[in-house]
């Protein structure tokens, strides 16, 4: 069928959106076992970051880039250190945390508004980009550069967290917090650090979804969703399963409505996720 | 004891005169001098607040010629702003607070056909009234005995696609369109106006806030057709479809476009080269010296001009109209609804009377062409 090759590649670049929305989200959740609602709302600042430095400012695109991902990684940390580390000073639950961090979410939302109202921006100034062919489907250049990124990413990642001494204390806080106290790990600095690179990463995501469609404020729940179910289904928690997760949430959507109408596209992304916690909560990946 | 009981009854008592002195003076309120208030249920922010926005100031201005001319029977007009997004569970959220915490009767309405579908049941027994300009959905026709529209059912436009594509001599067309009651109307009409004519119609659909519509416009050129129509909800999403149009290579096909689209003049300039040579449709309503006068006023009052003559016009008509029925009827709903259902007024965007449906009578629409980013009146 000529329609395969297309269906495959706008699986893929679905499939990498949502993955570098779940790598940032389990990483922190990894950290911290709570769900980071929040981390929604980083994406879209990252996305308006640019927005306000490349096209309204007038910055180089590349200065524009690495200035609104620290941007987004100085609040993912200011995050950990003014809100959620206090919490858990005062013993909060992780349902008070969660709490928190939709909060922080609906406030930074509406704060957005009204600094860019809710108007739909294009981060392109006119219609054009560019495409290239690719068996018998079509892929632009900034779907091109979200494939690339992920794998630099996640290779980053996967580096970060097995040669280096960072990488070694993270996994010991995933594995047991308390414990990694004990043996002289200093857990909140860590975990400021983790929060610092996971969301740095969603607004490196929102970056290249503001390139790839466009950005509205409310966009960040959806994406958060995706990335949410991507980690559920792929393993809460563990970095692998979150892109595996993410990849087979692509291709199941995209697939999914190959033989009914593209109004199903959520019902099945949310089907999937039914699926699974009802037969393997653990996700793919059981960690 | 006794003289306890006492001061208990003298308590209760004067509570309850408290109470009916506070209620008589409540009442009398109706009869004050206070402002008489319509509550506006515009989009000002969301996919359609390039509506909302002018609509506004619109009403704004007219509300300033009717209260410079004496306002209603002595008391002047206010009109409540609320912003419903285009969302029919915001609006029916603010319908109900105005409606139930306010008291406010009189309500009008800008865009979003879903809104009003949603607020329409909460208007029964007399207790509310909704006049809507650019609501257009062909559910709407005869909702609610409550609900009028300064405006034409969008079925007279599909309508005339239909025509159009059969006059074309497709065969096989495709159509893109958003799970709501105007985009998804649209597309109803459309089917039903194809029905007997062999023409095979390939829908697909995407929900709202959706940003990737790939694979459903992936099918669509699957399936080779001649025609492909775009009906979105919003400047937004019709902002989307466009591009992954253009991404697919789809903009070889022959494009029609809902009035949404043909309205949106920066959409049609920023896919001009996807759009070249699609055919759309949309209301005009009829612009002469009074027109232009009014329009004069906005310019004057904002700086620029109305970027949507038709909506300015209605919505000023709408405003007018419904100050003329509470003058002419008092501030109740059964009066101002036998008043619409009888009036013919002269408004700036044409002569206003509604049919037995309560949609105004003689709104046609006429098709565009887009020529070189900008849509001119199409001569068939």
């Amino acid at each position: 069928m000529d329609i395969i090759p297309q269906i495959i590649i706008n699986s893929l670049v679905a499939g990498a959106i949502y993955a570098l929305i779940s790598l940032g989200f389990n990483l922190i959740y990894g950290a911290t076992k709570f769900f980071n609602l929040a981390h929604g709302i980083v994406v879209v600042i990252g996305g308006y970051s640019i927005l306000c430095f490349v096209k309204f400012l007038g910055l180089n695109i590349y200065l524009g880039v690495v200035i609104s991902v620290i941007i987004s990684g100085i609040l993912g940390y200011c995050l950990d250190r003014f809100v959620y580390l206090p919490l858990k000073r005062k013993k909060a639950s992780n349902m008070v945390l969660l709490v928190a961090s939709l909060g922080i979410f609906t406030a930074l939302q509406g704060i957005i508004s009204i600094i860019f109202s809710s108007q739909f921006q294009s981060l392109s100034e006119n219609s054009e980009q560019v495409v290239f062919s690719f068996f018998n489907g079509f892929i632009t250049e900034t779907q091109i550069i979200i494939l690339i990124s992920l794998v630099l990413i996640g290779l980053g990642l996967i580096l970060l967290l097995h040669k280096t001494q960072f990488g070694r204390e993270v996994r010991a806080i995933n594995d047991d917090e308390e414990v990694a106290k004990i043996i002289g790990i200093h857990t909140n600095k860590i975990i400021g650090r983790v929060f610092f690179i996971g969301s740095a990463i969603a607004g490196y995501a929102g970056i290249l979804v503001g390139y790839d469609t466009g950005l509205e404020p409310t966009m960040g729940l959806s994406l958060l969703l995706k990335g949410v179910i991507a980690s559920i289904i792929g393993g809460v928690g563990s970095i692998y399963g979150g892109i595996l997760g993410a990849f087979l949430l692509g291709f199941v959507e995209n697939f999914g409505i190959l033989k009914i109408s593209g109004g199903w596209k959520d019902a099945i992304a949310f089907g999937l996720l039914i699926i699974f916690l009802i037969f393997r909560p653990r996700g793919i990946i059981n960690k | 004891m006794k003289q306890k009981k006492f001061i208990i009854l003298a308590i209760v008592i004067i509570i309850i005169v408290a109470f009916i002195g506070f209620s008589f003076k409540k009442t009398n309120k109706n009869y004050s001098n206070e402002p008489i208030k319509i509550v506006a249920l515009f989009p000002l922010t969301g996919g359609l607040a390039s509506y909302g926005e002018p609509a506004q100031k619109m009403a704004q201005i007219a509300v300033k010629d009717i209260n410079d001319a004496g306002g209603i029977n002595n008391r002047k007009l206010e009109i409540d702003y609320q912003d419903h997004k285009c969302d029919p569970k915001e609006a029916t959220s603010i319908f109900q607070q105005a409606l139930d915490v306010n008291k406010v009767k009189i309500f009008t309405s800008v865009a979003c056909s879903g809104t009003v579908s949603a607020v329409s049941p909460l208007m029964k027994n007399d207790n509310a009234l909704l006049l809507g300009t650019i609501i257009t959905a062909n559910k709407l026709s005869g909702i609610s005995p409550y609900v009028f529209r300064n405006w034409a059912s969008d079925k007279n436009e599909a309508k005339l696609f239909a025509d159009e594509i059969k006059k074309r001599g497709y065969k096989k067309i495709g159509v893109i369109y958003e799970e709501t009651d105007y985009a998804k109307g649209l597309k109803l009409s459309l089917e039903e106006f194809l029905k007997d004519s062999g023409i095979e119609i390939v829908s697909e659909s995407f929900v709202s806030g959706s940003t990737d519509v790939r694979t459903q416009l992936s099918k669509i050129k699957q399936a080779k057709v001649e025609m492909l129509f775009i009906s979105p909800q919003t400047v937004t999403s019709g902002d989307i479809v466009l591009k992954q149009i253009k991404e697919l290579g789809l903009n070889k096909t022959a494009l029609f476009v809902n009035d949404n689209i043909i309205k949106a003049k920066d959409l049609v300039s920023k896919y001009a080269d996807v759009l070249e040579g699609a055919i759309g449709g949309d209301y005009i309503m009829k612009r002469d010296e009074k027109t232009d006068k009014i329009l004069a006023k906005y310019r004057e009052a904002y700086g620029v001009d109305c970027p949507q003559t038709n909506i300015c016009s209605g919505v000023y008509d709408a405003i007018n109209l419904l100050a003329d029925a509470i003058k002419s009827k008092g501030y109740d709903v059964a009066g101002v609804k036998s008043y619409l259902e009888s009036v013919d007024y002269a408004g700036i965007s044409g002569q206003i009377s509604f049919d037995e449906k309560h949609d105004r009578k003689n709104a046609d629409y006429s098709l565009f062409l887009i020529k070189n980013g900008k849509a001119e009146l199409y001569n068939q």
